[in-house]
């Protein structure tokens, strides 16, 4: 009679793991049933075949390779951590290092140098907003209220100056019109077709501003400007001028204190602004001295910055002023080459080249996309919107004119035509060019010129 | 074991004798576990070196909770298995003739030798051919002589498993060596 046991119990019963009865109940299994047998004594010889394989031996400096190699693991091991050890120190001290930096007060003098030390561009314009309320916060929030009152300057200019003939400025009136109001100056370039170039500049000090400053490229000018003042326009932007003038030294002397100035600028006329930072800041350092010499450097910055269409260069302008320190060479530089240098060369490089040219104020410059300006400087956009509007509105009741003189005369049809295409370069430049922020700090007198960046 | 404690304490507070000790006492087996999954003895040497230099450098964290045996048993299959993952194809097992020497019974006519040695490749191809989970578990307890708790922690299966895989691995094995057995079976009786 066979009995039935589980294959695995014949498994244990080999490797002796089965308790008592379980045993048994194998035992009496294999003695009632011959395969039963079988099977048990093949699996018998075929477990004293794999223990009958030869087992492999290692040799006796086994260990000492093994010791060995645990004592070099261990050492690099010591290493790395002492690496870690110096990195994590260091980083440390470092941290502690800016914090206590961090929380010195910030001296007038350091102004320019932590500008140009911390204004990465793209720092610049994520901490548009976030700078120290006494220079950037003023700056900005003052910006708005300029706006409004170019415009009014502006207005009343405009009704006070005959227009300009449409043919020779295309933007006369506009350009005219732009007049320093207290507080404010302005520049504005004329829009030469594509080559459009659309500028704000704006001070932070309030108060005292940079005049009217009005830049005619001397190839587009056609007609000679009245002394002192280009194109066609040259006596509106005059009047605008001494008026500007005439505001700054009827206000109080403000004592000069840190300043901050943003200029956007689009690239293609990118020295223009740049020059008239020059300017700005001249006239800006004049305001601690007196009010004469500021009257004075003020005329002599808009003989020089205005040529007309007989000065081939501002070069030769320059040669004939004295006591100024405008930027000519930066006119007299084509503008592409200009533009190429400001790709390749370092923001710092420009920052120091200002510096130069500036010895009153410390200059970091940091070229931003579009955007990222127009994120950083918000209400400099704002005041360039209003400006090209302006610009905008104008083309077309220019060309409404002209639509309306032409009657269905084809060539003044295609003027109109021409004057709307100029509209709509200047809105487009204004939208893709790449964007130039200018920021400076204005050093107190007596600075030590050595803490200017270099 | 307690001689494992002691020198597994001695290690720790230091002592790099204590662990040569150690080394020395379990090396062979465990090179005999893996040069027998592997079946390559110089990959296996490998294996068995890391594996000492792993248990070294975690020494600290045996918790004696089992057998310095058993715990150093499983860090060399965990290793093991490593190596043939990265080397993701099956064993090219041979016997080196210096293996085989071992087989050397001066008492032995010399047919009778060469029979143990064809004898001994044959068990070894058809263990080299069976699946990963059945011929390891057939080197822990025919080989190794590791009893069924000892497999159940290398292999972290339960104690249930070990027995029924191990029963379904010497299955597949007799069958893989029926001719041999049956040859073996016949002369015997």
């Amino acid at each position: 009679m066979k009995l039935h046991v589980s294959d695995e119990l014949i498994s244990a019963y080999l490797d002796g793991e089965l308790n008592e009865s379980q045993r048994e109940q194998v035992e009496a299994a294999l003695a009632a049933d011959e395969n039963l047998r079988q099977v048990v004594r093949e699996l018998q010889l075929m477990r004293d075949d794999l223990r009958s394989l030869p087992s492999p031996q290692l040799d006796d400096e086994f260990v000492q390779r093994v010791l060995q190699r645990t004592l070099s693991q261990q050492s690099r091991q010591l290493v790395r951590w002492r690496w870690a050890f110096v990195g994590a120190t260091t980083v440390a001290a470092s941290f502690l290092f800016l914090l206590a930096w961090g929380s010195l007060p910030l001296r007038p003098q350091q102004v320019g140098a932590r500008f140009t030390e911390n204004h990465t561009p793209d720092r610049i314009a994520t901490d548009a907003h976030q700078q120290d309320p006494d220079v950037m916060g003023a700056t900005l929030s003052k910006s708005a209220a300029m706006v409004a009152k170019q415009q009014a300057a502006s207005e009343r200019l405009a009704e006070s100056v005959p227009a300009a003939p449409a043919a020779a400025e295309p933007f006369g009136s506009a350009a005219g019109g732009a007049g320093g109001g207290s507080g404010a100056g302005r520049i504005s370039a004329p829009a030469p077709k594509a080559d459009v170039a659309q500028g704000v500049l704006s001070e932070a000090s309030g108060g005292l501003g940079g005049g009217v400053h009005r830049f005619v490229p001397s190839d587009k000018t056609d007609r000679p400007a009245a002394p002192g003042l280009p194109g066609a326009t040259g006596a509106a932007a005059g009047a605008g001028a001494k008026s500007a003038v005439r505001d700054q030294t009827q206000e109080p002397l403000e004592p000069l204190e840190p300043l901050v100035i943003q200029v956007v600028v689009a690239e293609k006329d990118w020295p223009r602004y740049v020059e008239s930072v020059v300017a700005h800041f001249n006239s800006s350092a004049t305001r601690a001295t007196s009010a004469a010499q500021r009257d004075a450097l003020a005329r002599q910055l808009d003989r020089k910055r205005v040529p007309d269409s007989s000065q081939n260069s501002s070069k030769e302008s320059s040669q004939d002023s004295s006591g100024s320190t405008i930027a000519s060479s930066t006119v007299e530089q084509p503008v592409t080459e200009r533009w190429f240098r400001l790709q390749t060369d370092s923001s710092q490089r420009l920052a120091n080249e200002l510096t130069e040219l500036i010895p009153e104020v410390q200059v970091a410059v940091s070229r931003i996309e579009a955007p990222r300006a127009a994120a950083a400087a918000r209400p400099i956009e704002a005041m360039t919107q209003t400006f090209l509007l302006r610009e905008r509105n104008q083309l077309q009741s220019k060309q409404e004119e002209l639509k309306r003189a032409a009657g269905n005369q084809p060539a003044e049809l295609a003027k109109a035509a021409n004057a709307t295409k100029a509209a709509d370069a200047t809105k487009t430049a204004a939208t893709e060019s790449v964007i130039l922020v200018i920021r400076a700090g204005a050093v107190a007198p007596g600075a030590a010129p050595s803490a200017r960046p270099k | 074991m307690n001689t494992d404690v002691a020198l597994i304490e001695a290690t720790l507070q230091g002592d790099q004798h204590a662990f040569g000790q150690l080394v020395r006492a379990h090396q062979n087996r465990i090179f005999g576990f893996v040069s027998h999954y592997l079946g390559d003895h110089q990959e296996a040497e490998d294996v068995v070196q890391e594996t000492f230099i792993q248990a070294f450098r975690h020494l600290a964290t045996f918790r004696q909770a089992s057998s310095f045996h058993t715990w150093i048993y499983r860090i060399a299959h965990n290793l093991s298995a490593r190596r043939r993952q990265q080397r993701s194809r099956r064993p090219q097992v041979q016997v080196p003739s210096s293996n085989l020497t071992g087989l050397l019974d001066r008492s032995e006519t010399g047919e009778q030798r060469l029979s143990r040695q064809e004898r001994a490749v044959q068990v070894q191809a058809a263990l080299a051919e069976m699946s990963e989970e059945f011929r390891t578990i057939l080197i822990l307890r025919e080989m190794q002589d590791c009893d069924y708790d000892a497999i159940s922690e290398i292999l972290a299966i339960p104690v249930g498993t070990v027995r029924s895989r191990l029963h379904r691995a010497r299955l597949e094995l007799r069958e893989r060596l029926q001719p041999l057995l049956v040859e073996t079976g016949r002369e015997q009786s």
